[in-house]
């Protein structure tokens, strides 16, 4: 029985693996996880129903593999019986479960009514909503169905994208860009990981490695070997504790000294510094002979140390007879013999110490004492190329001990005073020896230079005045006050009148050509290579006649016609249609002249019919003007501003006396006046009621920008970017580089990675996710209407501004375009001026 | 008396060492230094000028494939190294500082027909003629290695562009379909559809990274979304577009090169009609790449040049081009902005400088400060004539000169012939028709 549980229980696994197969063969096509999730289950069942029906499973068992052999054979799944394998907590003796057998019952259950839903309900309730709708909806055919898809996509895409339009309007509007966006730190790798990455391969690499191996070098990071390890570790109590006490020492003793200077300070008796100091002197003297005697080369060194001292000396005031005290000994001086005394005592000591002590050559050094009496003053001596360093230094002046305190140490009689001394005066010392180091390197420094330049000294004197002295001479001065550039000349000219016709023209170049024909071309190309600079400077002579012609036609008729006039007498075709025009003016105005004198004859004609009394209301009306006398004025007053002026190079006081209210005599004036050349006879001459102004300068018309330019909207706007000069001849050092920043910064040898949303942490996509549709369109506008305005200003100035200066028009001459006059500009030189003037070209009076 | 002595203090004007500069006062007042425009002026025509003298593009030529190069791709962590496909299926590797080819694999039977660098360069994709998706090492081979691809997926049809996720390992492939793999499978991860024709070229973009943008032979410019997997919008142009290009600074802008001879900016968010029409070629235009700053691209055309435009101007602000330079099939600008490569016919490929006139190598910083300055006076007085001629001019072929004269009269005649049946015509039953809206068919949702 035992042995027959065993096997039992032994085979028991098998066989569920068994049951599990063919589950899973009925199950897979419709649902594997299904099966295997109920295996546990069956397993369960299995070992609780195991322990009852042990004997009569085995039967079961052969009966089953009968089955399923027969069902193998015959190849068709047979439908399967119902098995009964489900877990049941109770199972009775008869093989019959009951459901909440050992449950107890509650009172409340009983109580609950009978399930009062008729299940008829719902059923009724679907039925009339089927009866309510008509027809079920078709499905969306497949491709509406994509297209749907498609733009609610596109829609929840282009809204994500749009997040960047605050980006990307910032970064184009942005004055500088500096590329890479994200500056990254440049990382090195550790030398271990690079080490431990590579691997010998070749055989010489083997060969290498193996060498370096042997001796076994670190390649961590302290790259130190076991010893120098151990080396460093080690440092040793006793030492530590030697020093410490030697610290100690030092502080207690300092401590000492610095009672008792203290104290040496306090003493107020003037004799017993007197005392002090002379003995320290007499000291220092007898110290100086020995060492001379004993080593020669610390004497040459404490020489040295001397000529310091003179040096302080020259630099302070302290024996100069300037002092406080020394005013009042001078005052005492006349009375007191001492006081006397004192003085040519300081005076002496001032000029002892005054005098340059000279560094001797090796073999002259055995009288170093005579030397300081042998060298004359330095004071006066010339040999110095600047005058202005002999003289007292600009520099603070030191403090009175400072001369003092060289001399302290040497003092043998008051060595305990000489550590207080010291610990005092080091602080004011060392500040003063820096200043002293500090003047006696420049010094030497600018010795060479000064040799250098000792005998032009003059010459660099004088050059040096002149850019203070002569800035501008005064007639240039003046030229420069009539320059082109000045900038009541740009108002002018930004404020002179259009002529309707021309301002027509300007803004209307061409029967609407669409935009982008209309935009300029970037780069004109030509089948010639430029590849020299003498190309390159013949290339800006060329005529701009030849690439204006390339215009828009009715401008480049007009000009053609204006080209064939000033060359008319080059070809006869064209010669006797120009000609036909200015003999047909000429004819007319120089037929009446006289008509100049009556000036209402035209009205007068035109008006022959109207009626006397409206003439005689306009005479009354206009009764103070005389309209053509003005006229007359204005045009003589013209000719006369354009009259070349005679030079005037009359100097006042040469050869002759000068003065206040003393004129150059006039025969000087005769000799100096230079006439000027007279003046080609103006255009003019036979009109008699037009002026054309001849002030424009055709030469520098060639380089004067003719149209306002995209971005700007106004003239003056432009004119002002042209007049701030960014140069650094104009600007300081710091507004040039800010003048001159360049738009896009770009580090070579740096990989400029696209843009992502870490790059810009503030203005984040999130951020402006709000703006991204409608921004776009917005910008749209902005532009638009910027264009809009930028062609419409100059016809808005045209219809605003004087279309014939002050009114003053001309009787006559109506018909005839040269007529057109055209308002003066003032003082325009000779010299091209560039810019200034975004002028239409056809303004110009012929 | 008195006498006064001129006398200067040394420390005003002496310098502190000889290695400093020498101290120069300077009055600033404007009075003494009248002429300022005109000077200024003169100093921007020479600027000019010597702009326009020293402006020698052309560095090299990496000469060594023995086919036309039909497609390159950059490095996308090294400057110096470049990779370049040929149409006899050969793919090199060169060393631009070298200017040496330093390994040369010969990849695919028949053309290559695109390459692209995975993101952290460890590795390349290239397809071909014969059907194949190949990924190979960056690294060349060590000793004793064979030269071998890591992974070669087959295909059922012929792939014609390739091009790699910018973050992700993902890469997409166009043929018939837009296919997106993952790097570790052999079948596509999805596979975008919408009609039938074949597509040329396939981008992602590389700001929002699920963004891919295609054009096909049939004249059209489509749209992707990776993460819906779903194709977004079409546009359909009048003639075909060769390849497109994003801008790499600004997430929806994106410049399609067409064969119309022009080149299309467009927003992806108004489809409608361009942001831009750039116009100079006389031919049709084959490749584009933008400038890693995103204010210019550069344009290969079929005509023999290569202009560069920047992005918001119409027209090329500059054309190169050499005698032997043949049709331009590949452009590529490198990522740090200086250098332009280009792949033509000739099985050359060309390396140019970006900015013609540039001076290369370290500047002091008084030639730095002199660049800047000569720079901003030629933006100053770039409206003045003379100094516009001058920036304005160059050198072109005859051919091109010819054709271009050719198309200007062209066009003058087409807007002639507009104008004049507009004026006999009914008003308003001639619509004008801005030049930007001239060359979209339609835009398909």
């Amino acid at each position: 029985m035992a042995t027959h549980t065993s096997q039992g229980r032994a085979l028991r696994p098998r066989e569920r693996a068994r049951r599990d197969t063919r589950r899973r063969f009925a199950a897979v096509p419709a649902c594997g996880a299904m099966a295997e999730e109920e295996d546990p289950a069956a397993a369960a069942a299995a070992a609780g129903s195991g322990s009852d029906s042990e004997e009569g499973e085995d039967g079961e068992r052969r009966h089953r593999q009968l089955l399923e052999a027969i069902s193998a054979l015959s190849g068709r799944k047979r439908r399967k019986l119902a098995e009964r394998s489900e877990a049941s907590g109770q199972v009775s003796e008869f093989n019959v479960t009951c459901k909440g057998a050992g449950e107890k019952l509650v009172l409340s259950e009983l109580l609950q009514p009978i399930h009062p839903k008729s299940t008829l309900g719902s059923v009724r309730k679907e039925l009339a909503r089927v009866k309510r709708r008509a027809a079920v909806e078709l499905p969306l055919s497949k491709e509406e169905a994509k297209r749907v898809v498609r733009e609610a996509a596109y829609v929840t895409t282009s809204k994500d994208v749009g997040r960047w339009q605050q980006v990307v309007q910032q970064n184009r509007r942005a004055e500088q860009l500096v590329f890479p966006l994200r500056q990254d730190i440049a990382t090195v790798t550790p030398l271990e990981r690079a080490t431990s990455a590579w691997k010998a391969r070749t055989p010489l690499e083997q060969e290498i490695f193996g060498l370096l191996h042997k001796t076994q070098q670190p390649i961590t990071d302290p790259l130190l070997t076991a010893e120098e390890v151990a080396s460093v570790q080690a440092m040793s109590l006793e030492e530590a504790r030697c020093r410490r006490a030697e610290l100690q020492k030092a502080r207690a003793v300092q401590s000492y000294y610095e009672a008792k200077a203290r104290r040496a300070k306090r003493i107020k008796s003037k004799k017993y510094h007197r005392v002090l100091k002379k003995s320290r002197r007499r000291q220092a003297l007898k110290e100086f002979e020995q060492l001379h005697k004993s080593d020669p080369e610390a004497a040459l060194a404490r020489l040295e140390e001397l000529e310091q001292l003179r040096m302080q000396e020259r630099m302070s005031l302290k024996h100069q007879n300037k002092g406080k005290w020394a005013r009042s000994r001078a005052i005492m001086a006349k009375y007191d013999l001492e006081a006397r005394k004192a003085m040519q005592e300081q005076l002496a000591r001032n000029k002892e110490l005054m005098q340059k002590v000279r560094v001797e050559l090796p073999e002259e050094r055995e009288e170093p004492c005579e030397v300081p009496q042998g060298d004359t003053p330095a004071l006066p001596t010339p040999t110095g190329a600047n005058p202005w360093m002999l003289g007292k230094p600009s520099g603070p002046a030191p403090e009175p001990e400072a001369q003092e305190g060289p001399r302290d140490d040497t003092v043998p009689g008051a060595v305990e005073n000489k550590d207080e001394m010291e610990e005092e005066e080091k602080e004011e010392l060392s500040e003063e020896e820096a200043l002293l180091q500090d003047f006696e390197q420049k010094r030497r420094e600018r010795n060479p230079q000064r040799h250098s330049e000792e005998h032009g000294a003059d010459e660099t004197e004088a050059s040096a005045e002149q850019p203070r002295d002569s800035p501008v001479p005064p007639t240039c001065a003046e030229e420069l006050g009539d320059s082109p550039v000045s900038p009541a000349c740009a108002e002018k000219l930004g404020d002179n009148p259009v002529s309707p016709a021309c301002a027509e023209e300007l803004v209307s170049p061409g029967p609407e050509l669409p935009p982008q024909a209309q935009e300029q071309l970037l780069l004109s190309e030509q089948l010639h290579r430029v590849q020299t600079m003498e190309d390159v400077e013949n290339l800006a002579k060329e005529e701009p006649v030849e690439e204006q012609e390339k215009l828009v036609a009715p401008r480049a008729g007009k000009r053609a016609w204006q080209q064939e006039e000033g060359r008319a007498g080059d070809r006869q075709t064209e010669k006797t249609a120009a000609k036909r025009k200015i003999i047909s003016l000429e004819a007319v105005l120089d037929g009446n002249p006289q008509e100049m004198d009556c000036p209402s004859l035209p009205v007068v004609l035109e008006e022959e019919e109207g009626g006397m009394e409206q003439r005689g209301v306009i005479t009354e009306a206009f009764a103070g003007d005389d309209v053509v006398a003005d006229f007359r004025r204005e045009k003589r007053k013209a000719e006369e501003a354009t009259k070349p002026q005679p030079l005037n190079l009359v100097l006042p006081g040469w050869g002759e006396w000068g003065g206040s209210g003393l004129k150059p005599s006039a025969r000087k004036v005769k000799r100096f006046l230079i006439k000027a050349p007279p003046a080609p006879p103006r255009k003019d001459r036979h009109l008699p009621h037009v002026i054309l102004s001849e002030k424009r300068n055709i030469h520098a018309a060639a380089h004067q920008v003719s149209e306002l330019p995209f971005p700007f909207e106004r003239h003056q706007q432009f004119e002002q970017s042209m007049r701030t000069p960014v140069g650094p001849t104009w600007n300081t050092q710091r507004a040039f580089q800010k003048l001159t920043a360049p738009r896009v910064i770009t580090r070579s040898g740096h990989i400029i990675q696209p843009i992502s949303a870490e790059d810009v942490p503030d203005t984040a996509p999130g951020g402006g996710a709000r703006l991204g549709g409608e921004a776009m369109p917005r910008r749209k506008a902005e532009l638009k209407r910027k264009v809009v305005g930028g062609k419409a200003e100059p016809r808005g100035k045209a219809i605003g501004g004087k279309a014939v200066p002050k009114g003053k028009a001309v009787p006559k001459g109506k018909a005839e375009p040269k007529g057109k006059a055209v308002p003066g500009r003032k003082a325009v030189g000779g010299k091209p001026v560039p810019g200034e003037k975004a002028q239409p070209q056809h303004r110009r009076a012929r | 008396m008195r006498v006064k002595v001129l006398s200067r203090n040394p420390d005003d004007y002496v310098r502190e060492t000889k290695l400093d500069l020498q101290r120069v006062p300077r009055n600033y007042d404007p009075a003494l230094h009248p002429f300022e425009v005109a000077r200024e002026y003169v100093r921007a025509l020479n600027a000019t000028k010597l702009e326009r003298v020293f402006a020698k593009p052309f560095l090299s030529s990496l000469d060594g494939h023995r086919d036309g190069v039909n497609c390159m791709a950059k490095h996308p962590k090294s400057l110096s190294t470049v990779l370049s496909g040929a149409c006899d299926g050969e793919v090199k590797i060169w060393n631009l500082t070298k200017r040496q080819c330093i390994r040369t694999i010969q990849a695919h039977e028949g053309f290559v027909r695109g390459m692209c660098a995975r993101f952290c360069g460890t590795s390349f994709f290239t397809v071909g003629d014969d059907k194949t998706v190949k990924q190979w090492k960056m690294e060349s081979p060590e000793y004793g290695e064979e030269e071998e691809p890591i992974h070669t997926i087959l295909g059922k049809t012929v792939y014609t562009g390739i091009d790699h996720h910018w973050k992700e390992p993902v890469f997409a492939t166009c043929g018939h379909q837009v296919d997106i793999w993952d790097e570790q499978r052999t079948s596509p991860k999805c596979s975008l559809t919408w009609g039938f024709d074949s597509i040329s070229s396939v981008k992602f973009n590389p700001i929002e990274t699920y963004l891919l943008g295609s054009c096909a032979s049939d004249r059209n410019i489509v749209l992707y979304d990776m993460r819906k997997s779903t194709p977004l919008k079409k546009v359909i142009l009048n003639m075909r577009t060769n390849t497109l290009c994003w801008n790499p600074m600004e997430a929806f802008i994106f410049t399609a090169a067409n064969e119309d001879y022009n080149l299309y900016t467009f927003d992806m968010r108004f489809l409608e009609s361009p942001v831009m029409v750039h116009m100079d070629h006389v031919s049709a235009v084959l490749d584009v790449d933008y400038s890693p700053t995103g204010k210019e691209f550069v344009s290969a055309s079929f005509d023999k040049s290569i202009r560069i435009f920047p992005v918001d101007k119409g027209h090329s602000r500059e054309v190169y081009h050499t005698k032997r330079m043949q049709h331009v099939i590949t452009v590529k600008w490198t990522s740090d902005n200086k250098y332009i490569l280009c792949g033509s016919d000739e099985m050359n490929i060309r390396l140019w400088k970006a900015n013609a006139s540039e001076k290369l190598g370290v500047l002091a910083p008084r030639e730095k400060a002199a660049m800047n300055y000569n720079q901003k006076l030629k933006e100053k007085f770039q409206f003045h004539p003379q100094i516009r001629r001058i920036a304005q001019h160059r050198h072109l072929p005859k051919s091109i000169y010819c054709q271009i004269k050719e198309q200007r009269i062209m066009r003058e005649a087409r807007r002639r012939k507009e104008l004049n049946r507009r004026k006999h015509s009914k008003p308003g039953s001639v619509p004008l028709v801005p030049e930007r809206k001239k060359h979209i068919v339609a835009v398909v949702k």
